[in-house]
C-alpha cells in the first residue's frame, strides 16, 4: 500500500489554488470551471476546509479499498487469519489456566483427606468391594454410589491420577476414598472442561470484537478499519440482493426524464387560450420496462391526452418493479406540464 | 486551462466505455477505476455536507457500494453528472437521517430539487460566449452587487479575489453573489419562456 494517489491533474489544480501559487488568470481559469461543473464547485467546498497532507492521506486510504478490490480481499483475509490466531491461542490458554487450577486443588484435596479419611469407620470399608482398581469408574459406581452426586463415568484423564493415587496408598479404605473423593471431584471435573469450553467460546468473542474495536479506534485512517466497515456492508449486500426490491423507475433516473418530458412536450396547437396545464397520467411498467395500459387521470382535453400518450408512449423504458429480486409488472405516475 | 466542451464530451465518453466493459464483465476493478477518477470530488462533496473526514470517508465507501448496484440497474448517460446526484442525495439522506429538525429538513429538501436541475443542464452563463437577449435583459435586473459580480466575473474575466477587492467585499460575498445571481437568471429566463 505504498503507492502514491494517482496523479490527478484537477487536484494538483485544487492544491495550487490553495495554496495559492496561481497567478490571477489561473485563478480566473479555475474558477471559472468550478462555475460550469457544480460537482467540482462542492467537492471543492469541501476539500477546501482540508490541508493537502490530510486530504491526501485520505484519498490513499480509499483508493485501497474502490480501485484494488483484490488488495483488500488479500488483506481481509490476513486479519482473519490473525483473528483465528488470537482466538486459538487465548481459547489455549484459558484451557491450560483451568485446567491446572483443577489438577492443582485434586493433589491438594488429595493430600489432606486421604489421612483424615483413613481413621473413619470399618463399617464404611465393607460396602467396598475388595478388587484393587483397574477401572476407577466401577469403583465409584460401586463403591460411592450412595454418596456420589452423579453416577456418570469421570473422564478418563483425570480418574487415572486419582487411581494411581489410591494404589499408592495401598489400603481398601484408600480406595474407597479416592473413590468418594471422586465423587466430589466429579462435578468439577464435568464442569471444567465444559465451562472451559463454554469460555474460550465467550472468550474468542470476545478477543474478535475487542480486535475491531482495536482497528477503530487505534487509527481512525487506518484502512483496517475500512475493511471491516466494506465486509460488513459486502454483507449486507449479500444478504440484501436475492431479495432485493426496487421500485419501477425511469432509466436514467427521474431527473433526466423530467428533462425528457419538459423538452419534448409539444404545447397543442388547437388550444385556444393558452395557459399552463399539467396532465397527470398513470400506466403500468411491464417486466420489461415497457409502458403499457396508460390511462389519463386528468387532462383539460383531449389533445392534451394525445400528447401526455405519445410522450409516454415514445419515451425512454423503465427499469421494472423488482419483487423478491425477480422483475414484476409495476405502476407508476407522471405528471407533464404543458407550457404555451 | 479550461476545459473545452470537446475535451469534456471526451471524458462522458471513455466514462461510458468503462461503464459498459463494468456492465459486460461485472469486473470491480473496472469501476473501481473509474470511481477513483471522481472519488476527490465525492469525498469533497460528502465533507462538505457531512462535516467530518471519518463520515466523509465511510460515505465514499459507502457510495461505491450503492454504485456496484445502480451501475447495472441504472441507464447512465453521463456519469460524471450521474454521480453527483448519487452522491449528493446520499449526502442528504445522511443528514435527514441524523437531524430530526423539520425547518431544515424542508430547507434541504429545496436544495436536492435544484440540484435535480442544475446537474443536468449547465447554466446559459457558463455554456456559451454569446449572450442571448433575454439573457442580457435579465443581467441588466439583477441586484448591483449581483450585477457587478457577473460583469467582473463573466466578462471582464477577474478572479474572485480581485472582484472582491475592486467592490471592497470578501471573497466569500462574491461567490455567494455569483451563485446568486445564476439562480435569478434562471429564474428569470425561465419565465420569459412561458
Amino acid at each position: 500500500m505504498s503507492e502514491k494517489v494517482k496523479h490527478n491533474e484537477q487536484l494538483e489544480g485544487i492544491f495550487k489554488y490553495l495554496n495559492d501559487s496561481m497567478s490571477n488568470t489561473e485563478r480566473y481559469d479555475f474558477e471559472r470551471d468550478l462555475e460550469r461543473d457544480p460537482f467540482t464547485y462542492e467537492a471543492f467546498d469541501g476539500l477546501s476546509q482540508l490541508k493537502r497532507s490530510e486530504i491526501e492521506s485520505d484519498l490513499l486510504a480509499l483508493d485501497v479499498i474502490s480501485g484494488k478490490k483484490k488488495k483488500t480481499n488479500k488483506a481481509l483475509k490476513w486479519i482473519s487469519v490473525a483473528a483465528v490466531f488470537i482466538a486459538l491461542i487465548s481459547g489455549s490458554f484459558y484451557l491450560y489456566e483451568n485446567f491446572d487450577s483443577f489438577s492443582f486443588r485434586t493433589a491438594k484435596n488429595i493430600d489432606k483427606n486421604i489421612p483424615e479419611k483413613i481413621n473413619e469407620p470399618l463399617a464404611f470399608k465393607k460396602e467396598v468391594p475388595m478388587i484393587v482398581p483397574v477401572d476407577t469408574t466401577r469403583i465409584m459406581l460401586t463403591g460411592v454410589d450412595s454418596n456420589s452426586a452423579t453416577q456418570q463415568p469421570v473422564p478418563s484423564k483425570y480418574s487415572n491420577t486419582v487411581a494411581s493415587n489410591t494404589l499408592t496408598t495401598g489400603d481398601k479404605s484408600g480406595v474407597k476414598d479416592s473413590a468418594k473423593k471422586r465423587a466430589i471431584f466429579k462435578t468439577p471435573a464435568d464442569v471444567v472442561p465444559m465451562m472451559a469450553a463454554k469460555k474460550t467460546e465467550e472468550s474468542v468473542a470476545e478477543i474478535v470484537t475487542v480486535t475491531a474495536d482495536d482497528k477503530t479506534q487505534a487509527a481512525p485512517a487506518a484502512e483496517a478499519d475500512k475493511l471491516l466497515h466494506e465486509e460488513i456492508a459486502m454483507k449486507e449486500e449479500a444478504v440484501k440482493r436475492p431479495g432485493a426490491n426496487a421500485d419501477p423507475e425511469p432509466l436514467g433516473g427521474s431527473a433526466l426524464y423530467k428533462t425528457y418530458l419538459d423538452k419534448n412536450v409539444k404545447y397543442p396547437a388547437s388550444v385556444e387560450k393558452p395557459q399552463r396545464e399539467t396532465v397527470r397520467v398513470r400506466f403500468k411498467i411491464s417486466k420489461t420496462g415497457v409502458p403499457t395500459n396508460i390511462q389519463v387521470e386528468k387532462s383539460p382535453g383531449e389533445a392534451f391526452t394525445n400528447e401526455a400518450i405519445r410522450l409516454i408512449q415514445n419515451g425512454p423504458r423503465w427499469s421494472p418493479e423488482i419483487k423478491d429480486g425477480i422483475p414484476v409488472e409495476g405502476e407508476a405516475s407522471v405528471k407533464i406540464t404543458f407550457k404555451p | 486551462m479550461p476545459s473545452t466542451g470537446k475535451q469534456l464530451e471526451f471524458d462522458r465518453q471513455l466514462d461510458l466505455l468503462q461503464i459498459k466493459q463494468f456492465r459486460r464483465t461485472g469486473d470491480m476493478e473496472v469501476l473501481g477505476d473509474l470511481y477513483q477518477k471522481y472519488m476527490h470530488l465525492v469525498y469533497g462533496v460528502c465533507l462538505k455536507y457531512l462535516k467530518n473526514r471519518s463520515d466523509a470517508q465511510d460515505a465514499v465507501i459507502s457510495i461505491f457500494e450503492k454504485l456496484t448496484i445502480d451501475a447495472i440497474r441504472q441507464e447512465i448517460g453521463h456519469f460524471k453528472n450521474w454521480l453527483f446526484v448519487v452522491t449528493k442525495n446520499y449526502c442528504l439522506m445522511e443528514i435527514r437521517k441524523r437531524s430530526a429538525d423539520e425547518a431544515k429538513f424542508s430547507n434541504w429538501q429545496e436544495d436536492e430539487k435544484q440540484i435535480m436541475e442544475l446537474c443536468i443542464e449547465m447554466h446559459p452563463l457558463d455554456e456559451s460566449a454569446k449572450l442571448s437577449d433575454a439573457l442580457q435583459d435579465c443581467i441588466t435586473r439583477l441586484k448591483d452587487e449581483q450585477k457587478d459580480c457577473i460583469n467582473l466575473f463573466y466578462f471582464k474575466k477577474k478572479c474572485y479575489r480581485e472582484v472582491a477587492k475592486m467592490l471592497h467585499i470578501e471573497e466569500k460575498a462574491v461567490k455567494s453573489s455569483i451563485q446568486n445571481a445564476k439562480r435569478n437568471l434562471k429564474i428569470c429566463l425561465e419565465r420569459k419562456h412561458e
